[in-house]
């Protein structure tokens, strides 16, 4: 069965289908989400409710685009929402931050995804990410981020700009 | 510079990918999908089976009403009730809605103002 044979059965309800599909996206998606979240923990929260609401809203899915174009926007209206309710929850609570110790699965710290993400706005890293990573055309990134093409184009060069101009990304690079 | 960043970026991307990959293969992701996805699949078909009392509650309210309204229709028109103001039909009610109804309502609180006046003065004059 191809992907769209796939999409089709299970937009009918087959589970096991959509299972498949599951299988073909997972890490993709997982590994976008455990550069963007803070923890592994988040990461998998987000990519169970990405599933979840993919499954649920799967007649809604528009075949004009790709299969991963779809998660990935999905996957990032979840993220929006998660930083609301972590940080209301967070001042609901606590007042501060939880520390989430013993995260076997946090990226490295001298990671270049850990590194440029205090310099770049999270729009701005996600663009990066789906166009180094995930190499999708300037058309899909548009798409999930909903912004034009033209944005787009521009966010990349500027973010690619203000990295460039990093020093200390510079010194690490250099040294590599 | 840009050509190392952009190579960095490849790079660092994959030792991500290899990460999250080791991570879903102790992550029974389909198992606790699965589980999530019936749970939604049930409350939907709950929701269906509620949905079909509300379309029943709808139909029965609805048939309430338009007997209602009917039978208010014909206590009217059994019973109309006579006043003094003048016929007017409704698609000429906002343009003559001054002159129909307004105007005699007008002269009317004129005339009591005029007959109260009146009536002070006598009293004034006793």
């Amino acid at each position: 069965m191809n992907e769209q044979q796939l999409i089709a059965h299970a937009q009918k309800g087959a589970a096991d289908c959509f299972t498949q599909l599951v299988a073909t996206y997972q890490t993709r998606l997982y590994s976008y989400l455990l550069a963007r979240c803070q923890n592994s923990f988040d990461a998998d929260d987000v990519l169970q409710e990405t599933f979840i609401s993919a499954f649920k809203y799967l007649k809604s899915y528009n075949a004009q685009w790709q299969f991963s174009t779809w998660l990935f926007t999905i996957a990032r209206r979840i993220l929006s929402q998660l930083k609301i309710t972590y940080h209301r929850t967070l001042e609901a609570i606590t007042g501060k931050e939880p520390v989430i110790n013993e995260d076997p699965f946090v990226i490295d710290q001298n990671n270049i995804w850990a590194l440029i993400k205090q310099d770049i706005k999270p729009a701005s890293y996600d663009v990066l990410w789906f166009f180094y990573m995930e190499q999708l055309s300037i058309k899909e990134i548009a798409h999930i981020m909903n912004k034009s093409q033209s944005w787009v184009k521009t966010n990349l060069h500027r973010s690619k700009m203000k990295l460039s101009n990093n020093t200390a990304l510079e010194d690490m690079l250099v040294n590599e | 510079m840009i050509e190392k960043l952009e190579q960095q970026l490849t790079q660092d991307g994959k030792s991500i990918k290899d990460l999250a990959q080791s991570r879903l293969a102790g992550l029974d992701l389909n198992q606790s999908l699965m589980a999530s996805i019936a749970l939604e699949q049930a409350g939907e078909k709950k929701s269906l089976a509620k949905a079909w009392w509300y379309g029943v509650a709808a139909a029965i309210s609805l048939s309430v009403m338009v007997w209602t309204f009917s039978s208010m229709d014909s206590i009217q028109s059994n019973q109309p009730i006579k006043t003094d103001l003048p016929d007017f039909s409704l698609q000429q009610l906002p343009l003559s809605l001054e002159k129909t109804i307004n105007q005699p309502l007008m002269n009317e609180q004129q005339a009591i103002i005029a007959d109260l006046k009146a009536l002070k003065k006598q009293l004034l004059s006793i």
